[in-house]
């Protein structure tokens, strides 16, 4: 068997075969490349990343709040009937695949990192958050909110934060930390898109559309096209988020404000989306994760225009996708600084 | 004994508060209130929580406590509360829920 199949083709089988199929090409293509001593350590680098895979395990709190809580399922198991348990492993799962189809990117460390969720995490529990390892999501308090796994943006949002933990790093305070939310908004909004093969006009731009119980006045937690008009209910108040630097929220609360004037770079991105056109985590999406890269822990909105429109030139060069990136900042009131 | 209660941050940024009085309240329920007090000792937690790197969306809690011994406030998160003062903030967190 050694030398009969080339190895281009016993990569080809490993990446595309059934397991099977794959351990037994890679058996092989270790032995006869190892008989060939040549290129050895790129064949094993090339091997271990065909090897990873997503791995995503799913545990329930049971209404408690020691985490993880209990294993309830792994990769590759069959849904065990749970509602919650099965749109976190699928969200992960969307998430997963945008990061590695579009960006290359394995998971949120780049290095394979276990994709690990809970959900029915505390009672009434109105929220979802990341935790620095894995995330965590809410049952909602069935008056207001139902449970925060409904929207897959809410996943690739919370997912991005372990991204932006592992790039940017941009400090959850003020601007940086609006930047630390955009950025999980608008990868958030592009799993949604991409698992719904929708184009920047068909998309709704919303965050969390689904978490409000029918009772509340509003379509969403945020609207990334109109920020401030996502709800406006007696119980919860007006959606506060600007959509413009002219409207900034000076605030102390919330860390600054970090989910409020996110809305700011959030209508940024939208406008950009829409104005290069076509899918978004193409183009703009691309422009975003390339700006990861180029942001540090204090960047603030107006680091964050120039990063964007340096990304978009580094990617496509001074052309039009440049342009779209200019005007919208300045759609936003951000000036763009070479 | 006077105590507010505010959450803010979150996922969806949405804060609510409440202000109790046990003055004003059942007899019943201000004797527990006060044994919650005293029996994780308020007056002597940190004012600040641990911060981690990296967490994001968490609730952050702000609890400020006004009796005869004093007034204290304590700030916490998901992640930092201690199962003591847990109890006391899903006990007020039900109170904001429910105003
Ligand atoms: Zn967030």
């Amino acid at each position: 068997m050694l030398c009969i199949v080339p190895p281009h083709l016993l990569r080809e089988i490993i990446s595309r075969g059934d397991p099977a199929m794959k351990k037994w090409a890679i058996n092989t293509i270790t032995l006869s490349e190892q008989v060939r001593m040549t290129r050895q350590v790129f064949v094993a680098d090339k091997i271990m990343s065909v090897l990873q895979q997503k791995e995503r395990r799913i545990y329930d709190a049971k209404n408690k709040t020691t985490l993880p809580g209990k294993l309830v399922r792994m990769e590759g198991d069959a849904s065990n009937g749970d509602p919650a348990a099965d749109e976190a492993y699928n969200g992960a799962g969307w998430t997963y695949d945008l990061y590695k189809d579009v960006y290359g990117r394995n998971s949120v460390d780049d290095k394979g990192m276990k994709l690990d969720s809970t959900v029915h995490y505390s009672e009434k529990y109105d929220n979802a958050f990341w935790n620095g390892n894995q995330m965590v999501y809410g049952d909602g308090d069935g008056k207001i909110f139902d449970r925060f796994t409904k929207a897959i943006d809410v996943i690739g949002h919370e997912l991005t934060h372990g991204v932006t933990q592992y790039t940017a790093k941009l400090e959850y305070q003020d601007q940086s930390g609006a930047l630390n939310e955009h950025i999980s908004d608008v990868f958030g909004s592009i799993v949604k898109q991409y698992s719904m093969k929708q184009n920047a006009k068909q998309a709704d731009w919303l965050i969390g559309q689904g978490l409000f119980t029918p009772k509340i006045h509003g379509v969403a937690l945020r609207s990334m096209k109109a920020p401030g008009t996502a709800y406006d209910d007696p119980l919860i108040g007006k959606d506060p988020q600007p959509g413009t630097m002219q409207d900034y929220n000076d605030t102390t609360e919330d860390n600054g404000g970090v989910h409020i004037n996110s809305g700011i770079p959030n209508r940024a991105f939208y406008l950009i989306a829409s104005d290069i056109g076509g899918y978004s985590w193409e183009k703009a999406g691309k422009i975003w994760y390339k700006t990861l890269d180029l942001l540090n822990v204090n960047s603030n909105f107006e680091d964050m225009a120039s990063c964007t429109l340096e990304a978009a030139g580094i990617l496509f060069g001074s052309g039009s996708e440049q342009e779209s990136v200019k005007k919208g900042w300045d759609g936003v009131g951000v000036p763009v600084k070479k | 004994m006077k105590i507010r209660f505010e959450r803010t941050g979150g996922f969806a940024g949405i804060s609510t508060s409440v202000l109790l009085d046990t003055d004003t309240m059942p007899q019943n329920e201000s004797e527990q209130l006060s044994a919650m007090c005293n029996n994780m000792n308020f007056f002597s937690l940190p004012s600040k929580p641990d911060t981690k790197s990296g967490a994001a969306d968490l609730f952050r809690y702000k609890i400020t406590v006004e009796s005869k011994d004093g007034k204290h406030t304590v700030e916490t998160t998901d992640l930092s509360v201690t199962p003591g003062l847990e109890n006391f903030v899903n006990y007020l967190s039900d109170k904001a829920q429910k105003k």
